[in-house]
């Protein structure tokens, strides 16, 4: 159906607007991305690779 | 409230394991990709030995680099992530004791048999069916083990990177699971249960998708933990590793059908492969750049840390890989580069430089701290860096230009549409210089790589093995109510996203005015979206993120959801499709019993490595193979046997094209029929005895899986073999050669005269050949 819907149009219009669809919600995600308002909660999940108390032991420990 | 605290030692020792593990079967499986890439460059290096033949090693190296090196790096660097950033011990140590061994034994038995000719010869699924129910029983496990840990944890979040390995283990079963469908017919031996195209799109969901979820998902979860870790500051965005991780594992599981472009797959299969391809740019760049800017403010440690400059190179290479993927994927570029050197560049820039150095500083970073002490040389560190990164590079520039120069000489018609190349082996010829090239980028890449197995060494033997502990205060009862599932399954966001993507799939499938109707549905369905969870943000209502990040098993059910889409969407249709192909006329004909055993002699010699059996519709191929191949043609093919690269020639139509004399003397000695060509001798096809009672067991079992095999061919299968065999060798006694009517040759000729005609017309064709006869 949309093969013969397309090869019936002349204008490219449609294909510019999907183009300019897929542009516009990439576009609008990223604008959400970086405006988000729980920038803190997300900056403290952010750091958890960071804790880091850790104390090696020997693996001799347990034998 | 009480609070209790608890002091926890991580299981180090796994860790160790997989390391070990790891760089033991890459330098295993580097070394004997650099044999393949010297055998092809030089064809006496495949001395003339069964299981050293190039077309059985390769499957041994690609499953050794995959699932033997990523894989093992991979384990390891999940159970070290893993356990720190839930702050808990894996949860059983047995479990993970069966996971490392079980997995080695997994290897060491795809070690022996693919070389020995046990293969499904479906490409990074070629282990047969109980190694196949071996590693699921592995990777159930894993999984067990690992979703025991979770839910066992002392920290309610849920970091981006065990996102990525809830994906990996979900998505890796559900992959496996369905490629690995197959009917045993011995136990080295089963048919798969799909056949001709269905099997093509299984086979490249599959394929694609180990590329995505084995040698992608996971290592971006390493890159989100070990990253951040070793430059000491947390990842640049992690909002954008929330979009980098929906949008990557729900795209990435639609874009297998680029691999089967310009094939006998229906047109719209192909182009949803392309266009999500396409789309992957948007994710895969966003994770790239995600990992590099997490650098910011700190590039002068790349100067002086090996650790960051191997993750930087490694993070530029996934770049590098994640552009030039979707670019093949588009019709136009893959119609060039799809069977040619361009696509082994394409997976090595990926392997090499992503996953490989990726390893490379995970390994340089832990095994100092998983013994207590310090790297033993930083020296040995950076040769191996500029040794790997100068290798990588020399790889690719070799194999960007094999792969070009021989697509457009392929191709190259002259004015009057003649091809100015109609010999493949000249193409061949041309580029073997770049094959030397590339043998060289390797043999650097390699030696860096044994240098770095000598660092280690050296570091280990200078401390002693260390666990990590920590303590943790563990509160009796959460301050905040965990949300049960019935939130997340009944919230509103995933009713809205259910709501969106409906309207957005009824936009592909309806007419014109519904369609319109239904992306409108789209818009609207958005902007509620985003008025209501607005509001119900500000009302202090869970949000989508919420919702979900703290439940494992919600987040593991929706990512399920994400890749099951694609999946079925793609499957489901091609699936049915068997019922829409004609299944009458001349090439629908089954294999008579003889050519199925010359075909399972095709799959246990690895030919498909070399040799593609898929016509496309192009000019330049017209002219070479003949008409494009059609999806009827291979409704019988369990498994199909369409390749991926072609270091030959298409196989197709070779049906009928030469005497079963030239077919002979092709096998025993390629380059007295075909000069300059690289392809080894398989002289023992002459000398091995077929088993041809097996003929009429293998009949009934494609007989169970739909081929319309009569009983009666099944009980005279035995006669039928002998019949059609004394065609063949009557035909070669008349040129001089004996060669035994049971012997494995005879039924692989009369498989390749059957290629792409009918059974009648082969066997007319055949006797005609030989003098006396009549056509």
């Amino acid at each position: 159906m949309w093969k013969e819907f397309y090869s019936a149009m002349e204008s490219p219009a449609l294909p510019i607007l999907a183009m300019a669809c897929f542009i516009g919600s990439f576009v609008v995600v990223l604008i959400r991305n970086y405006g988000y308002a729980k920038a803190r909660d997300f900056d403290k999940i952010a750091s958890l690779p960071l804790l880091n108390d850790e104390q090696p032991i020997p693996e001799a420990h347990h034998e | 409230m009480s609070a209790e605290v608890k002091r926890i030692e991580y299981d180090d020792t796994s860790v160790r394991r997989f390391i070990a593990a790891s760089v033991i079967f890459g330098a295993v499986g580097m070394l004997v990709g650099l044999l393949i890439a010297c055998q092809l460059a030089w064809w006496k290096l495949n001395f003339g030995v069964s299981f050293l033949t190039y077309s059985r090693l390769r499957p041994l190296h690609t499953n050794a680099v995959i699932f033997a090196f990523v894989g093992n790096m991979m384990f390891a660097g999940v159970y070290y992530s893993t356990q720190r950033l839930l702050k808990t011990r894996m949860a059983s140590d047995l479990l993970s004791a069966i996971h490392f061994w079980g997995w080695q034994a997994i290897i060491v038995a795809a070690a022996v048999t693919l070389p020995l000719g046990f293969t499904t010869s479906t490409e990074y699924a070629e282990l047969e069916w109980p190694i196949d129910i071996a590693i699921t029983l592995i990777w159930v496990v894993f999984a067990i083990n690992f979703f025991w840990t979770l839910a066992k944890r002392n920290e309610k979040h849920l970091y981006v990177a065990i996102w990525f390995y809830i994906a990996t283990i979900v998505t890796v079963a559900v992959l496996h699971v369905v490629n690995s469908l197959e009917l045993p017919l011995s136990m080295g031996k089963s048919y798969s249960v799909f056949a001709g195209v269905q099997d093509a799109l299984v086979q490249w969901w599959y394929g694609h998708n180990a590329v995505a979820f084995f040698l992608t998902t996971p290592i971006l979860g390493i890159m989100y933990y070990f990253l951040p870790k070793a430059a000491e500051r947390p990842v640049y965005s992690y909002r954008l590793s929330i979009v980098h991780f929906w949008s990557l594992v729900f795209m990435y599981i639609w874009a297998g059908p680029h691999h089967l472009l310009y094939t006998a797959l229906p047109e719209w299969a192909q182009s949803l492969g392309m266009v999500f391809s396409l789309m992957l740019w948007a994710p895969s760049w966003g994770g790239m750049l995600n990992g590099l800017l997490t650098l910011r403010g700190a590039w002068q440690k790349v100067r002086e840390d090996p650790v960051l400059k191997f993750f930087v190179a490694g993070v530029t290479f996934y770049g590098m890989a994640t552009f030039e993927g979707p670019l093949l994927s588009i019709k136009s570029v893959s119609a060039l580069a799809h069977y040619t050197d361009w696509i082994i560049a394409h997976v090595h820039g990926g392997a090499l430089g992503w996953n490989g150095l990726m390893a490379a500083g995970m390994f340089y970073w832990l095994v100092p701290r998983l013994y207590g002490t310090t790297l033993h040389s930083k020296r040995a560190a950076d040769a191996h860096f500029w040794l790997a990164t100068i290798g990588i590079i020399i790889y690719l520039i070799a194999m960007w230009s094999a792969g070009i120069n021989q697509a457009l000489m392929l191709q190259a018609t002259n004015p009057d549409g003649t091809l100015v190349y109609p010999s493949f082996v000249e193409t061949l010829i041309a580029i073997r210089p770049l094959y030397i090239v590339r043998a060289l980028g390797g043999s650097m890449y390699l030696v860096g790589f044994v240098l770095m197995i000598w660092n280690l060494w050296k570091t280990m033997r200078s401390g002693r093995p260390v666990n990590g502990a920590t303590t943790v205060v563990v509160e009796a009862a959460p301050a905040e109510p965990m949300l049960g599932i019935g939130a997340v399954v009944f919230g509103r966001p995933l009713w809205f996203a259910i709501a969106g993507f409906t309207a957005a799939s009824a936009f592909v499938v309806l007419d014109v005015v519904p369609a319109v109707i239904a992306a409108v549905g789209v818009m609207v369905v958005g902007e509620a979206a985003f008025v209501v969870l607005r509001r119900d943000a500000a009302k202090g209502r869970p949000s989508w993120f919420s919702l979900i990040e703290q439940r494992p098993l919600a987040f593991t059910v929706l990512t399920l959801l994400a890749i099951l889409v694609g999946g079925v969407a793609e499957l489901l249709p091609t699936v049915l499709l068997k019922q829409a192909v004609p299944t009458t006329g001349a090439s629908q004909k089954p294999y008579t019993a003889l050519e199925q055993q010359g075909r399972d002699l095709y799959t246990r010699e690895g030919c498909y490595v070399c040799h593609s059996q898929m016509v496309r519709p192009l000019v330049a191929e017209l002219q070479r193979y003949g008409e494009p191949s059609r999806a009827e043609e291979f409704i019988y093919d369990h498994p199909f046997q369409w390749g991926s690269k072609r270091t030959g020639p298409d196989l197709h139509h070779v049906g009928g094209r030469y005497p079963s004399l030239w077919h002979y003397t092709h096998l025993m000695d390629p380059r007295a029929t075909s000069p300059g060509s690289n392809m080894p001798s398989y002289a023992w096809l002459a000398e091995n005895t077929l088993d041809v009672p097996l003929g009429s067991k293998k009949l009934a079992l494609l007989q169970k899986l739909g081929v319309p095999y009569t009983n009666e061919q099944i009980d005279g299968a035995v006669a039928d073999q002998k019949a059609q065999a004394q065609v063949v060798v009557a035909d070669l006694a008349t040129n001089g050669v004996t060669v035994a009517w049971d012997s494995e040759m005879v039924a692989l000729i009369s498989y390749l005269q059957r290629l792409g005609r009918d059974h009648g017309i082969a066997v007319k064709a055949a006797v005609a050949a030989a003098p006396g006869g009549t056509p």
